[in-house]
């Protein structure tokens, strides 16, 4: 079976173990596999023939945006945000599809996290690929409009913000509440004490930018308490792609691939309390906790699904709204 | 916590927003989509601005603090208007006997000899301490006209005031200029006296000719780390749909495509199951639609106070 990228990262146990336990479907030629609009509880990886992803924005005719061949995921969006399909997957040809469903997923993660791990690190690059395409495509619109740019006073404003490290009881932070946290819900007591040891507390006033355009190393952030707001920047001009509120992680695209140039800023949109995990503690707890940093990438990877839904967002408000001018 | 839909586009009779759609406004008053925890029980009120009514620059207004789907006037009047421009609110608030369920506390507000009307959905978090300090910000003529006891018809009282004098008909630059400075205004009071728990502020404005509309909170992601969730916490939603015209079109409710696109629904939730033909604005977003020769346009823009 040509796996494609399968074959590139996975062992032959793995793949024999998905094999045998991860469904195929077959498809003929124009059967939607995934209706925009409808709810879908499944995420494919294409094993043969070609998949078009159509969309239909705000009531026009289709546009293909996307012809994906084998070893192409699709379907990520609704699967891992439990939200109706944002486009549809219409077999081009004769298409045969490896279907990963929840319970497949839960079978991964309670027998074999590390090739969940690896599947999702698959799925997390193509993702990021997606995201750059969308990005540059972004700062595209954004070159060619006349929205405004940020003053001298605002960039000098937050080159001069900066967050301050503070322990958990200046932040009046009890373990109590940090072991309750939602974002962390699948994660156990004594796994959320470990993370907690590993990261530190930040606060950080309004207009701190936390990932920066060109960010290289692997971080990642909860927010406590406040908000952030995550941004396409380019020649000075914003074009904002949501707001994260208290409880959610977000992180840089180099945590899932590092060497894409493309970079999501994350600013604060008010005074903020943060948990960070720099580099450092994210390569110890790969080396040393394997079993934590795959709950911890889990978390990571929907931050990324959810960038990836925002930024197709944007581009729609981009084509229709006069924004920021 | 209180729903919102606003219409601008090709006059529409009422019920196809009202009533019709899957998740249609009088369906939002008992079993909403979105925050489904808190119903939406204490009163609904329109304004319809119709071109072919007497003196069109003032809407139909219909309030009722008894539960809207229970009111066979309200249906009835629904199945016969069709105006070009609807503000409809429904109320939620918590369940508790402190709670002041009238007329009086309706939206949308709209005083006596005033042309524009506003909605709200959401809550100030100690709005009593912050209340009398509004005052200093809202024009005489207005202050006598505040019957009721909800934050929104003071910050309608404020907004207003930030308005050019007598000015029913604002530019789209003055429109956003007044709420920019009306939402300063909460920020300033509200540091006076040291309030800085998150308070969402989505405001519907409109005179029949534009719609503005806010995602905003202040203080966005602040409470007591060890506080109970609240209502006024949760989630406070902006979704707007735009084309031809809205109505039923290959078996559901939607927004017709085309070249054309006279018509645009701003609303706290989608009226759809589907929502592929609707766009989630995100926080601390402004949106202001007009209709300009029979094209609605839309601006937007980051909210940075």
């Amino acid at each position: 079976m040509p796996f494609t990228e399968f074959n590139k990262h996975l062992d032959p146990e793995e793949l024999a173990m998905i094999t045998s336990k991860g469904a195929t479907q077959s498809f003929e030629v124009g059967e939607v596999i995934l209706q925009q609009g409808k709810a879908s509880k499944k995420m494919y990886m294409v094993i043969e023939g070609c998949v078009e992803i159509t969309v239909k924005i705000m009531g026009e005719g289709s546009t293909i945006i996307e012809k994906l061949g084998p070893g192409k995921f699709f379907g990520e969006i609704s699967f891992i945000k439990g939200v109706v399909s944002p486009t549809s997957a219409i077999a081009n040809n004769q298409v045969k599809c490896l279907v990963l469903d929840n319970l497949f997923f839960e079978m991964l993660s309670a027998y074999h996290p590390a090739t969940k791990y690896k599947v999702l690190t698959i799925v997390g690059k193509q993702v990021c690929e997606r995201l750059k395409k969308m990005h540059d495509k972004i700062t595209d619109i954004i070159s060619n409009s006349d929205m405004t740019t940020i003053s001298f006073f605002g960039e000098l404003m937050q080159s001069l913000t900066t967050p301050n490290e503070m322990t958990f009881t200046e932040a009046n932070l009890s373990h109590n509440f940090l072991r309750k946290l939602q974002a962390f819900a699948a994660f156990s007591q004594e796994e959320v004490d470990e993370l907690f040891k590993l990261g530190i507390i930040l606060k950080a006033p309004k207009h701190t930018t936390l990932i920066h355009a060109g960010e290289m190393n692997s971080i990642c952030f909860v927010v406590l308490q406040g908000a952030v707001q995550s941004s396409i920047i380019y020649n000075k001009k914003i074009a904002k792609l949501s707001v994260i509120g208290p409880e959610t992680l977000f992180s840089s695209s180099t945590s899932v691939y590092q060497g894409l140039p493309f970079t999501i800023t994350f600013t604060t949109c008010e005074n903020a309390i943060l948990f960070k995990l720099s580099e450092t503690a994210i390569k110890s707890l790969q080396a040393n906790m394997p079993l934590l940093w795959y709950k911890l990438f889990d978390l990571i990877f929907g931050s990324l699904i959810a960038l990836e839904k925002s930024i197709d967002k944007l581009e729609v408000r981009l084509n229709i709204e006069i924004y920021n001018r | 916590m209180c729903r919102i839909l606003s219409y601008l586009g090709k006059p529409i009779v009422v019920e196809e927003l009202l009533y019709k759609p899957d998740n249609s406004s009088i369906k939002q008053s008992y079993h909403p989509l979105y925050m489904s925890h808190l119903l939406n029980l204490a009163g609904l009120g329109i304004a319809a601005w119709d071109h072919a009514s007497h003196d069109p620059s003032l809407p139909y207004l219909y309030k009722t603090q008894h539960l809207p789907f229970y009111d066979e006037n309200l249906r009835n009047l629904a199945a016969k208007i069709s105006p070009h421009c609807l503000l409809a609110h429904l109320r939620g608030v918590t369940y508790n006997d402190k709670q002041i369920v009238s007329m009086q506390n309706v939206h949308p507000f709209m005083f006596a000899g005033a042309k524009i009307a506003l909605a709200h959905n959401g809550a100030l978090f100690d709005f009593q301490k912050m209340k009398y300090d509004l005052l200093e910000y809202i024009r005489p003529d207005y202050k006598h006209f505040i019957h009721g006891t909800t934050d929104s018809e003071w910050i309608y009282a404020v907004f207003l005031s930030q308005l050019p004098n007598s000015s029913d008909n604002p530019a789209t630059e003055d429109i956003v200029n007044a709420i920019t400075e009306t939402l300063k205004i909460l920020q300033r009071v509200r540091q006076k006296h040291n309030i800085t728990i998150n308070s969402p502020v989505n405001l519907f404005i409109t005179n029949g000719d534009f719609i503005a509309a806010t995602r905003f909170v202040l203080d966005y992601g602040w409470q007591s780390f060890e506080a109970p969730q609240l209502a006024h916490f949760s989630y406070h939603s902006l979704w707007y749909t735009y084309g031809e015209s809205y109505g039923f079109y290959d078996n559901e409710y939607k927004m017709k495509g085309g070249k054309a696109k006279n018509s645009i629904i701003i609303a706290s939730e989608p009226l759809t199951d589907d929502t592929t033909t609707w766009v989630e604005l995100p926080e601390y977003t402004l949106i202001v639609a007009r209709l300009e020769k029979g094209e609605v346009k839309i601006i937007s823009q980051d909210i940075n106070i």
